[in-house]
């Protein structure tokens, strides 16, 4: 990147620009430098009226820029603004939520999992008694509990 | 409507604005200020003139209402206008507007110009309009927009200095 040195405006050359902007003769980009001249601080007293005749006109300037920019281009601002809310969302998202330890091993495949819980329900009886005597036991009670727990947990 | 549909339909007929405006106020300068103010204003509403079944029909009723606007003002200035400052005593505007902050003092003192080189010196200080621009929309030469855009500041300037160090 080129940095760009500022260039300072002499008191002779305001001065004629000056007097070339009461008579019309200056260019937008030649007021555009005596902008940038007359808003320096500790300027001669002289320039009072040229500072806030300036000063007025720029503010003008900038509010008219603001109320300009269009609703095309506060539309994309706010495409950005979703962009990156949803890009960082997807970069800090953890790859895999759901995921079981089964036997000790991780597995991260839901299907995998619904499978392999299904499996282990279907090894405790099925009949309506043989569950109610089963809850009798309480160990198969907290096996049950343990196999629903993975299961409720992968819904979340 | 396009700036150059704007060009092409509105501007042809500056001729004929300019002869409603001569006849409404029969001084020449004024008719071609007034006829360069409506056609800034047209400019300024270019998109709505689509509207109009006629642009060019609506273009010479803006001209014949604004000039006998002008035409009521001016009897009115005409009475009053000299003594208005002075006849308002110490509650003047300009001691109200001395305690005022610059800014405030700018806008009145552009407000208080000329309509057309009020319009013409928010068009180039603001707008940000090159006189040339301004110069093809009201199909005037260069030089007369160039002699307003100069009174104009020189005025603001005159008056800014006058009501600030009273």
């Amino acid at each position: 990147m080129k940095i760009r040195m500022k260039y300072k405006m002499t008191f002779e050359e305001a001065d004629r620009l000056i007097e070339r902007y009461y008579e019309g003769l200056t260019s937008g980009e030649e007021e555009r430098e005596l902008q940038q001249f007359l808003s320096q601080p500790g300027l001669p007293e002289r320039y009072e009226p040229e500072q806030a005749l300036f000063g007025y006109f720029n503010h003008k300037k900038e509010k008219r820029h603001i109320s300009l920019i269009p609703y095309k281009r506060w539309a994309s601002v706010a495409a950005v603004v979703v962009l990156v809310l949803v890009g960082s969302q997807v970069f800090f998202i953890q790859p895999q939520r759901n995921y079981a330890y089964v036997d000790g091993k991780k597995i991260t495949n839901v299907h995998e999992i619904k499978s392999q819980a299904l499996a282990s329900l279907s090894d405790l009886s099925s009949s309506t008694d043989e569950v109610e005597e089963g809850f009798k036991n309480i160990n198969d009670n907290e096996l049950v509990e343990q196999q629903l727990n993975v299961f409720s947990g992968l819904e979340k | 409507m396009s700036q150059e549909r704007f060009k092409a339909e509105i501007l042809p007929i500056r001729e004929r604005l300019f002869h409603i405006a001569q006849r409404i106020l029969v001084e020449e300068q004024e008719a071609e200020d007034a006829v360069q103010e409506v056609l800034l204003k047209l400019w300024h509403t270019r998109d709505s003139l689509d509207k109009y079944d006629s642009p060019a029909a609506f273009a010479t009723t803006v001209t014949k209402n604004h000039c006998l606007d002008r035409l009521k003002i001016k009897n009115r200035q005409d009475s009053l206008d000299e003594s208005y400052y002075t006849r308002a005593g110490t509650d003047n505007p300009y001691l109200q507007l001395e305690r005022k902050n610059t800014e405030e003092i700018l806008q009145k003192i552009i407000e208080n110009l000329p309509a057309l080189q009020q319009a013409i010196i928010k068009m180039k200080d603001i707008d940000e309009y090159e006189v040339e621009e301004i110069a093809e929309i009201t199909g005037t030469k260069v030089e007369a927009v160039r002699v307003n855009l100069s009174r104009a500041r020189k005025k603001v300037r005159e008056e800014y200095i006058k009501w600030t160090r009273v």
